[in-house]
C-alpha cells in the first residue's frame, strides 16, 4: 500500500485550438506528500490541476487515484478538495454554510455536519467566524475558510491553485507555513500550483518545474535549486549570475578569464549560471576557483541581506551578502571589487 | 460658459413635461381636461376606483403580466444560462433578440393573421403568446448579463464539493443571480403590463387589457380620468425602474443597439 | 457545459419564438402575395398584384414620403434635444448623475398612451399652451389632431433612445481632449466645433438613425396625436388591417416598411463599424 503512489498522472495531454497547453505530463505522488507545480503563467500548470480536479477533460492520458482510473469521472464524483485562486467562496452563504456545503452534498447528517464544520473552522484558526459572510472576512480569513471547505469533505487529494497569490507578502509567508502544517497534520496528498518559487521551495516535498506544457524537472526543492536540469529551470528558480563562454582544454573561457567547473568537461559554447549566495566578495589576498573583477552597480538593502549587483566584463553578477557584519556599507556604486566562487557551484549547460 | 447644462435642462423639461402635466391634471376637479384646472380634488381617482370596465381591464393586465413574466423566465433563464456559458452559438442570442428589431405593429399584425384562423384572438393564450414575443428578448438579455457577471469558478467549486450540475445551479448559481432574476421578472412584468400595440390586434370585447382600455378611452374623449389612470401607470413604471436600477443598473439593462 | 446541453436549454425559448414570431412573419409575407377583389374579398394567390396596386397608387407615395419626412424631423429634433443631455450626463461628476441618467431614459418604459395624454393636455385646444397664449391676448393655435402634434409627441417618445445611443457612442470621447484644447487657448465654442462635435459625429449618426427607425415604426403617437387626420405607414397598416380589413394590403405595406427598416439598419451597422474603426 505504501508503495503504490496515491496520485498518478499518465501521459496527460490537453490542447486549446490546436496549441498544446499540457503536453504529456507524467507524475506520481506518494500518499501524504505535497507536490508543487511551479512555472510561469501559461506553462499549463493550472490546466493540469483542472484536469486532476475533473474540471477539464484531457485530450489523452489518464488520472489515477489509488490506482483507480478517474479520468472519466465528473468533478462532483472525484472528491478532490480544491482551493481556487479566487477562493470561490459562495457569497450568499456564511463561512459555516460554505464549509457544510460539501458535507451536505455527501448526505452527511445535520449533527455530524455541525461537528465537522466546527472542527474544520478550529483547524484553520477561525473557530468564531462561522456566521460571517465571506465579504466581511479579510483576504487571509477567506483563504482559511476556502481551505477548511476543501478539507472538510476529507478529500482524496487536495488541489491548491495559486491559493496565496491574492494575499500581501507578509500574510503569504505566514499562511504558507500554516497551510503546510495543516496539510502535514491531516496527511493529505496535495498538488499545489504556483508561479512563486519561494512558495514551492518552502512548502513542497517535490517540485515539478513546468515549461510549455512539459515537466522540465522533477525533484526535491534543494535539488531543483542547486542542480537545475535545464537552463530554463536555472533561470526560473532563483536568481543567478549568467555568463556565456567557450570550452577549451582547461575550462570555460569567458573573455580573457577562465572558469573551472566541477565534474566532467564539455566542448563548444556553454551557458554558465552561478547562484548569488555562492558568490563572495574577495579581499585582496583571498583566492577562489573562479574570480572576476568588476564594479558595484547597485546595492539593495533588504534587511537581513543586501543584494549587490556587480558589473563584470562578462555581464552583471548578483551577489547576496549578509548584513550582519556591516561590510555592505562600504560598497557604493562604482566601487571596484573582486568576486569569486567555487568550481562546484559553477553550473553550466551546452548552449 | 454653462451652455451644456442649460440646454440639457431644456431637453429634460421637454422630455418630462407630459409626465408632469399628467400628474397635475389627474388632480383636476373639472369635468374636462382644460388648463388651468379650476380646482383640485381626488374625484377622478375615486371615479377610477369605481370604473368597473377599467378595474376588470386592470385585473386582466395584472394576471396576464404575471403569467407572461413567469413563462418568459421559465423559457428565457435556461437559454440565457447556456448562452452566457458559451454552450450555444452566439447566433442564438441574435435570434432571441430579433423581435426587438421589428416594429411591434408588424409583429401584432402577423400574430393576428396566425391567431385569427385558429380562434385564438381575444383569448388568454393568444395575448400571452403575443406579449411573450417582446418580453422574452428582454429576459434573455438581462439574464445573460446576470449569468455572465458571475465568476465561473463558483459553479466549479460547487462541483468539486460534490454538487451535480443541477444542484450546483440551484444552490449556487441561481441564488447568486437573484438580483438579475428579480430585475428580469420586474421588467418582464412591466413590459407586458404596458404592452399596447401588439395587444391592439389581439384583444376583443370579452378580453381587454388596461393599456388598451386607456387607448380606446383616449381615442374617444379626454377627461381627467385618463390622467389619473396614466399616473397609476407612471407610478408603476417608476417603481419598476427603481427596482431594476437597484438590482441590475437601469441604463445598462435597457440599452438597445 | 456541452453543446448538446446548451441547445437543449435554448430549445424552449427558440421554439416559443418560432411559434410566436417567425411563423407570424412568414404568414405575413405569404399574406402579402394574396389579392383582394373589388368587393374586398380575400382571394388566395401567389401574385404581386397587391404590391402593384399599392405602387400604382400615388396616394401611397405621398403617404410614404410624409412618413419619412415626419420621421426625419422627429429624429433630428430628438437628437438636438438629447445631445446636450447626453453630453451633460457624460461629463458631469455630480452625485446625481446616476439618477439623472435614469430619468433621461426611464420615460421609454412609461406607457406611450400616458405620455400622449400629457401632450394632449399641453397642446390641446384648451391646453397649457393655449391658456398661456390667451393670457397674453394672443390668438389660439391648433397643435393636436395635426402634423404639428405628431411631430412633437414623436420627438419626445424617441428621445430616451437617442440619449442612450449618444451615451453609448460617447464612450470614445475622452474628456481630456476637450481639456487639452481649452488649455491650448481654444474658446469653448471653438472646442465644441473643432473637437467635441467631430469626435461624436459617429454617435450622432447612430442616434439619429435609431430615432428615425423608431419613428417610422411608431404607431400610438401618430394615431392618437393625429386624431385620424395624419396618415403615415404605421397608421395605414393599422387601418388596412382593422378598418378596411384588406389584409394583403396591410401585409404588403408591412413588408415595404420592413424593407425600409432593413436598409436603414444596414446603414446604422455601417456607421457604427466606421466609428468603431
Amino acid at each position: 500500500m505504501a508503495d503504490t503512489p496515491h496520485l498518478v498522472l499518465e501521459d496527460l495531454c490537453r490542447g486549446f485550438g490546436g496549441t498544446p497547453v499540457v503536453d504529456r505530463i507524467n507524475l506520481s505522488v506518494a500518499r501524504g506528500k505535497l507536490i508543487a507545480l511551479l512555472g510561469p503563467s501559461g506553462c499549463g500548470k493550472t490546466t493540469t490541476l483542472r484536469m486532476v480536479a475533473g474540471l477539464e477533460r484531457p485530450d489523452s492520458g489518464r488520472v489515477l487515484v489509488d490506482g483507480r482510473d478517474v479520468t472519466a469521472l465528473p468533478s462532483y464524483h472525484r472528491r478532490m478538495g480544491v482551493v481556487f485562486q479566487s477562493y470561490a467562496l459562495f457569497p450568499h452563504m456564511t463561512a459555516s454554510a460554505n464549509i457544510a456545503f460539501g458535507l451536505q452534498m455527501q448526505g452527511v447528517g445535520r449533527a455530524d455536519r455541525r461537528r465537522r464544520v466546527a472542527a474544520a473552522l478550529a483547524m484553520v484558526g477561525l473557530p468564531n467566524h462561522g456566521n460571517a459572510k465571506p465579504r466581511t472576512l479579510s483576504g487571509g480569513q477567506q483563504q482559511r475558510v476556502a481551505l477548511a471547505r476543501a478539507l472538510a469533505i476529507e478529500p482524496d487529494v487536495l488541489l491548491l491553485d495559486e491559493p496565496l497569490s491574492a494575499l500581501d507578502a507578509k500574510l503569504r509567508e505566514e499562511l504558507r507555513a500554516e497551510m503546510r502544517a495543516i496539510q502535514l497534520r491531516v496527511g493529505a496528498t496535495a498538488l499545489f500550483v504556483t508561479h512563486d518559487q519561494a512558495e514551492a521551495l518552502a512548502m513542497a516535498d517535490l517540485v515539478a518545474v513546468m515549461d510549455h506544457g512539459r515537466i522540465a524537472q522533477l525533484g526535491p526543492p534543494d535539488e531543483v535549486f542547486e542542480h537545475p536540469a535545464t537552463p530554463f529551470v536555472a533561470r526560473f528558480v532563483g536568481r543567478s549570475a549568467r555568463f556565456e563562454g567557450q570550452w577549451d582544454a582547461e575550462g570555460i573561457r569567458v573573455g580573457n578569464m577562465l572558469l573551472r567547473t566541477g565534474g566532467a568537461a564539455g566542448q563548444g559554447t556553454a551557458q554558465i549560471f552561478v547562484r548569488p549566495h555562492h558568490i563572495s566578495l574577495l579581499g585582496s589576498d583571498t583566492v577562489a576557483d573562479n574570480t572576476f573583477e568588476g564594479r558595484v552597480s547597485a546595492v539593495d538593502y533588504l534587511g537581513e541581506v543586501a543584494h549587490v549587483t556587480v558589473q563584470t566584463d562578462a555581464g552583471p553578477a548578483p551577489i547576496e551578502m549578509s548584513t550582519r557584519d556591516g561590510a555592505w556599507r562600504d560598497l557604493r556604486a562604482g566601487t571596484q571589487v573582486r568576486i569569486g566562487w567555487s568550481a562546484d557551484s559553477t553550473l553550466w549547460f551546452p548552449a | 460658459m454653462k451652455v451644456t447644462p442649460l440646454l440639457a435642462g431644456i431637453g429634460y423639461a421637454f422630455l418630462l413635461s407630459p409626465l408632469a402635466i399628467v400628474a397635475l391634471m389627474s388632480l383636476s376637479d373639472d369635468q374636462y381636461l382644460t388648463f388651468p384646472p379650476h380646482g383640485f380634488s381626488f374625484r377622478w381617482y375615486v371615479a377610477l376606483a369605481h370604473n368597473a370596465a377599467m378595474l376588470e381591464a386592470a385585473r386582466t393586465s395584472l394576471a396576464l403580466a404575471a403569467t407572461v413574466a413567469l413563462i418568459a423566465l421559465l423559457l428565457g433563464v435556461p437559454a440565457a444560462f447556456a448562452l452566457a456559458r458559451g454552450a450555444a452559438p452566439a447566433v442564438v442570442a441574435g435570434v432571441l433578440a430579433a423581435p426587438l428589431l421589428l416594429p411591434t405593429l408588424v409583429i401584432g399584425l402577423g400574430l393576428l393573421m396566425v391567431l385569427q384562423p385558429l380562434g385564438l384572438v381575444a383569448t388568454w393564450p393568444g395575448l400571452a403568446l403575443g406579449h411573450l414575443v417582446v418580453v422574452l428578448p428582454f429576459v434573455v438579455r438581462l439574464m445573460m448579463s446576470a449569468f455572465a457577471g458571475l465568476p465561473p469558478e463558483m459553479a466549479e467549486a460547487a462541483s468539486t464539493l460534490g454538487a451535480r450540475p443541477w444542484r450546483g445551479f440551484v444552490l449556487v448559481t441561481l441564488p447568486m443571480a437573484l438580483p438579475g432574476l428579480i430585475a428580469s421578472a420586474t421588467l418582464a412584468f412591466l413590459v407586458s403590463f404596458d404592452e399596447t400595440v401588439i395587444s391592439l390586434f389581439l384583444v376583443g370585447p370579452r378580453l381587454v387589457t388596461l393599456p388598451i382600455a386607456l387607448f380606446r378611452y383616449t381615442e374617444s374623449r379626454t377627461d381627467p380620468l385618463v390622467a389619473a389612470l396614466a399616473v397609476v401607470l407612471i407610478v408603476l413604471s417608476a417603481t419598476v425602474v427603481l427596482v431594476v436600477d437597484r438590482l441590475a443598473g437601469f441604463t445598462r439593462t435597457i440599452a438597445r443597439s | 457545459m456541452r453543446r448538446s446541453t446548451g441547445w437543449l436549454l435554448c430549445a424552449p425559448a427558440l421554439a416559443a419564438l418560432a411559434i410566436a414570431f417567425v411563423w407570424p412573419m412568414l404568414v405575413l409575407l405569404r399574406m402579402s402575395l394574396n389579392v383582394t377583389d373589388e368587393s374586398g374579398v380575400l382571394i388566395p394567390a401567389w401574385s404581386l398584384a397587391t404590391y402593384k396596386r399599392l405602387i400604382g397608387d400615388s396616394y401611397n407615395w405621398g403617404m410614404s414620403w410624409d412618413s419619412l419626412v415626419l420621421s426625419a424631423t422627429a429624429a433630428t429634433a430628438a437628437v438636438l434635444l438629447s445631445y446636450p443631455m447626453a453630453l451633460f450626463l457624460f461629463r458631469t461628476h455630480s452625485r446625481w448623475r446616476g439618477l439623472l441618467a435614469v430619468v433621461a431614459v426611464a420615460p421609454l418604459l412609461v406607457s406611450g398612451t400616458a405620455r400622449v395624454i400629457g401632450w394632449l393636455v399641453i397642446l390641446g385646444d384648451h391646453g397649457l399652451i393655449n391658456a398661456v397664449l390667451s393670457f397674453f391676448g394672443l390668438p389660439a393655435v391648433t397643435l393636436i389632431n395635426n402634423w404639428a402634434g405628431v411631430r412633437i409627441g414623436l420627438t419626445e417618445s424617441v428621445m430616451p433612445y437617442a440619449t442612450l445611443a449618444l451615451l453609448a457612442g460617447f464612450g470614445r470621447l475622452d474628456p481630456r481632449l476637450e481639456e487639452a484644447a481649452s488649455t491650448l487657448g481654444s474658446l469653448p465654442i471653438r472646442t465644441f466645433w473643432r473637437v467635441t462635435l467631430p469626435l461624436t459625429a459617429g454617435a450622432i449618426g447612430a442616434a439619429w438613425l435609431l430615432a428615425f427607425v423608431l419613428s417610422i415604426s411608431a404607431f400610438i403617437t401618430p394615431h392618437l396625436m393625429g386624431g385620424g387626420r395624419v396618415f403615415v405607414l404605421a397608421t395605414e397598416i393599422y387601418d388596412a388591417a382593422t378598418q378596411t380589413l384588406d389584409w394583403p394590403a396591410a401585409a404588403a405595406l408591412s413588408v415595404y416598411t420592413l424593407m425600409l427598416l432593413f436598409v436603414l439598419g444596414g446603414a446604422k451597422v455601417a456607421i457604427s463599424r466606421r466609428s468603431a474603426a
